[in-house]
């Protein structure tokens, strides 16, 4: 070979070389503490999402109802809470198309969830996808009733899984609701609350005040909810339609109605009970991480990571501490104005808590200065956790498993 | 090391020459990628062993996910790609050539075009994608990409036609319409040419944004949910995916317009 | 013509009246050998630059008979391309009468063919193809063209190079193309702007022999603008000597002895030093 070629050869990989360690010793300078990764610490929500469908399809093809347990083969799921059996019609499901808000979501979860109860085979609906019956097919990332209307007209949709506000606000445009989260998995975790474990070493305190104030709100929430006819509720009433993100096109009245239901449908909650204790998250956890990673979107498995069993890691990932602290008042109130940055979800009505807290002055009250950062979608939020811009996020608790567990923000 | 001497002017020497400089620089290429994500050591940048792997597996065993095969999803992309590329032809061949020609309709237009051309296709995805439907709108963005460098090298070819051509037609007792099909259509293929390349490189960049907003399949979703999941193994393999579609896409067109300028002999 | 300069036209025409037929010189078959074919008269152009107008060609007259080939001879930038483009019809004249025969001439057509010097040969036709373009646009169907083609490309030596580039062309063998192009056409009248003005001495001279030669085996009409004075001397019939602009005829010479010339023959030196002395005195003169 040439001698120059060599030379410059050499020359350019010299260069390469100096660039990459130039690169690296910029990016080494942030990462500096020992507590690395993220936690769960509090819950926001359980049930609150529903089923529509496109119009013209009849609820009874694809569930029926029934007090008594069906017949051998039956594929169903039960309901303790209101003792009914809710038993899928397979033969309609199969073959058919449903929207979903994302592949990360609880709610693409639970449809998957369905899929595998019917033996159908869980697939994404491409452009000139031959529809078979031995499968469910699914469009994901469609984040908003107004999408899916838009949907309607260029894919075969039979239905939408989606959450509250926007099955409320399918129900007041007169399309028809095939069954609520509520119903067939009842008393199912939703959002959560997760933290940078560098927030919470450094301010484990303004953790336990957050909480003590959030707590407070979604007390007096349910409260409201269960007194129509209080001032805290017309308050949460015109705070909850500020908030949420609801399509145009709607008339005053069935924005307020579409509102109201949706409150009813949600169930508000900061841990599994009063007392702050977040064992059942936690069991809830490690049965989403076995599941997700049998679904192949979690490439890690909890051995991966460097744990014993799925129990174990959520027991790791699972931080009921803080709030703890705040159930038992052992925190001290803040002398001066703390910042605390936090990721949400824009005009999500399962995250309405933390606005209540924030338009009606609790927060401010307590000398925390909340700064929300609005994301469009769990992941989102999950990004703004991952590179340190926000302490803490709102996020479903599927999104926050998946991405953690793929970025190895957990580890034993 | 080969002791033959290397001889310029035998074709064989000069394709293995050309294939050993490849097959070293893209080496060198990996080893350098390998290094630099190795000591970043930063999760979003996987090393290239993590990234083959992950193309392997899409390859040989499709996504898991999705329940589709990585040909699936590229059939997808190629299909949106494909419309697009049709219509501005359709579509600019004709205009630009009308352009081209009179001047008055092009003094006209020319706001037009000098105000809408520099808007980044990736802009119109979202309305194209809400306003015509999934398997218009991609298309339609991939049609912006690929329209107005195509549309802008048809126009200055016509400009560019040597008078003495039109000249001589003349005084051979051409027609108007002889001109048109005679002499300034074959004048233009050249360019016709060249704006096709330049904007089957702008239209492949379009296909990832195009299908952000789609949600209809195509490895550019793919490579957005993999992103969401936090896989960037499958990410990257997705984006290794799409350059080699991207390469494959031009190689076609400089070949396709070799053959054209030789057939032609414009190649001069 | 410099920047700014605009001729102003006369009559505008129409191109749908172009002539497009091949064998034109059918048409004026009528008209024997010797006899006035090609007559201009009063042929005038005038440019406007900003406010001032100027005179290019200062109506000009004269007659060009069947048969005869003329040469245009004048100091640079005279306006000899002028007038034969006006003649072709590819530039209209300010005011002037241009006329074959009994027809007015009006937009270009393919009773006047044209030779140009920068060949204006097509790069994507062979040059099989480009020699058979004028028949093609004539509708001179598909064997008919072979036939008439085969003899041109053998008369004027490019049979070998029947279907290659013309970027594979010498210039001498391109203008060759140009002359067959032309000539294979018919045409009532050549038409030819310094055709051999791009290239070296010897192909020049080369080219001339040629044109010689063809012009033994069918009888043409040419008009021929040329910078050369001996190119004049040794293919034309007739020399017209245009002044300096605004163009007028100076005068006009009739050339003895049948082509092929002797070129270094005592006659022609005489005329020779006399047009070239004219055209010296134009130039200097300012």
């Amino acid at each position: 070979m040439d001698k120059k070629i060599l030379i410059i050869a050499v020359v350019a990989v010299v260069v390469i070389a100096a660039i990459a360690v130039a690169v690296i010793m910029m990016n080494n300078g942030g990462e500096s503490s020992d507590a690395e990764g993220l936690s769960v610490v509090g819950r926001v929500n359980s049930e609150g999402s529903g089923i529509i469908l496109a119009p013209g399809e009849d609820p009874d093809d694809y569930i029926t109802t029934s007090y008594e347990m069906p017949g051998l083969g039956a594929k169903y799921i039960y309901n303790p809470e209101y003792g009914i059996y809710y038993i899928f019609n397979t033969e309609n499901w199969g073959g058919k198309l449903f929207a979903t808000p994302g592949a990360a979501t609880i709610q693409h979860v639970q449809l998957m969830q369905l899929a595998s109860l019917m033996d159908l085979k869980f697939v994404s609906y491409t452009d000139g996808t031959k529809m078979n019956s031995d499968t469910l097919y699914y469009i994901a990332g469609v984040p908003s009733f107004a999408e899916f209307q838009n949907k309607l007209s260029t894919a075969p949709l039979s239905g939408f899984i989606i959450w509250e506000a926007q099955v409320s606000v399918a129900y007041v445009s007169d399309y028809p609701i095939l069954v609520l989260t509520n119903d067939i998995f009842y008393g199912h975790t939703c959002c959560i609350i997760g933290a940078s474990n560098e927030y919470l070493e450094k301010e484990g305190n303004t953790m336990a005040v957050f909480f003590s104030v959030y707590m407070q709100a979604v007390d007096e929430i349910n409260e409201a909810l269960e007194n129509p006819f209080s001032a805290d509720y017309q308050e949460l009433i015109k705070i909850a339609k500020n908030r949420v993100s609801m399509p145009d096109g709607l008339t005053d009245k069935q924005k307020t109605d579409a509102i109201t239901n949706a409150l009813y449908n949600v169930t508000y909650v900061y841990a599994d009970d009063k007392k702050g204790s977040l064992d059942k998250l936690e069991t809830d956890i490690a049965e989403l991480a076995e599941s997700l990673y049998d679904a192949k979107q979690i490439d890690k498995s909890a051995k991966d990571l460097g744990f014993k069993s799925y129990e174990e890691l959520a027991e790791k990932f699972v931080d009921d501490s803080y709030i703890k602290k705040a159930v038992n008042g052992s925190f001290s109130p803040l002398k001066d104005k703390k910042t605390i940055n936090v990721a949400a979800i824009s005009g999500d009505v399962h995250q309405i808590a933390l606005w209540y807290a924030i338009d009606t002055g609790m927060f401010a009250d307590a000398n925390l200065d909340v700064k929300v950062y609005p994301q469009s979608n769990g992941p989102a939020v999950y990004g703004l956790l991952s590179n340190g811009e926000a302490d803490i996020g709102f996020l479903g608790a599927p999104p926050m498993t998946i991405r953690c567990m793929n970025a190895e923000d957990i580890h034993a | 090391m080969l002791s033959i001497e290397y001889d310029e002017n035998n074709p064989k020497h000069r394709m293995v020459r050309k294939a050993i400089v490849i097959v070293i620089s893209l080496v060198t290429f990996v080893i350098l990628w390998w290094v630099v994500t190795a000591l970043m050591n930063d999760r979003n940048f996987p090393t290239p062993d993590k990234v083959f792997e992950a193309l392997w597996n899409l390859i040989l065993y499709g996504d898991p996910i999705g329940g589709h095969s990585v040909w699936d999803y590229i059939a997808v992309s190629l299909k949106t790609f494909i419309t697009g590329f049709i219509l501005a032809l359709v579509v600019a061949l004709p205009l630009g050539l009308l352009l081209g020609y009179v001047g008055p309709l092009r003094e006209f237009t020319s706001p037009w075009i000098e105000i809408v051309r520099p808007i980044a296709p990736i802009a119109w995805a979202p309305i194209f994608v809400l306003s015509f439907g999934s398997q218009l709108g991609p298309a339609l963005v991939v049609f912006i990409g690929i329209f107005f460098p195509l549309l802008t090298n048809i126009i200055f070819g016509v400009q560019r036609i040597d008078q003495n051509w039109l000249d001589a037609s003349k005084t051979l007792g051409a027609s108007q319409g002889q001109l048109f099909y005679k002499i300034v259509l074959p004048a233009t293929v050249p360019y016709i040419l060249n704006g096709i390349k330049v904007g089957l490189g702008v239209g492949w960049m379009c296909i990832v944004a195009a299908e952000i907003y789609n949600k209809f399949g195509g490895i550019g979703q793919y490579l957005v949910d993999m992103v969401n999941g936090g896989l960037m193994s499958n990410a990257f393999a997705a984006i290794i995916i799409i350059a080699v579609l991207g390469l494959a896409t031009t190689g076609v067109a400089e070949y396709a317009s070799k053959i054209v300028s030789r057939r032609m002999g414009m190649d001069a | 013509m410099s920047k700014g300069e605009m001729v102003i036209e006369g009559e505008k025409y129409n191109s749908k009246d172009r002539v497009r037929a091949d064998h034109t010189d059918k048409l004026y078959a009528h008209i024997p050998e010797g006899e006035t074919l090609l007559s201009i008269r009063d042929l005038n152009v005038t440019y406007r630059t900003d406010e001032k107008s100027t005179v290019a060609v200062d109506n000009l007259s004269f007659d060009i008979k069947k048969g005869e080939l003329v040469s245009i001879v004048g100091p640079s930038g005279c306006g000899k391309s002028t007038v034969l483009r006006c003649i072709s019809g590819l530039l209209q004249p300010t005011s002037g009468t241009i006329m074959i025969g009994d027809n007015k001439c009006t937009t270009a057509g393919s009773d006047r063919g044209m030779v140009f010097q920068e060949f204006a040969l097509f790069p994507w036709r062979t040059v099989r193809k480009n020699i058979e373009f004028g028949l093609e646009i004539a509708g001179v169907p598909k064997e008919e063209r072979r036939e008439r083609s085969e003899k041109y490309l053998k008369a004027m030596g490019l049979f070998e190079f029947a279907d290659s580039r013309i970027h594979e062309l010498s210039g001498g063998m391109k203008q060759r193309v140009g002359i067959a192009r032309a000539m294979i056409m018919h045409p009532a009248v050549i038409l030819m702007d310094e055709p051999f003005g791009a290239l070296d001495a010897q192909t020049r001279n080369i080219l001339q022999e040629s044109l010689v030669k063809v012009l033994k085996n069918s009888s043409r009409t040419i008009v021929f603008v040329t910078h050369s004075v001996d190119e004049a001397l040794y293919l034309s019939d007739r020399i017209i000597v245009l002044s300096k602009r605004p163009a007028t005829i100076h005068k006009i010479i009739e050339v003895p002895g049948d082509r092929p010339r002797d070129r270094v023959a005592p006659e022609y030196a005489a005329m020779r030093k006399e047009i070239l002395s004219y055209l010296q005195s134009q130039n200097t003169m300012n």
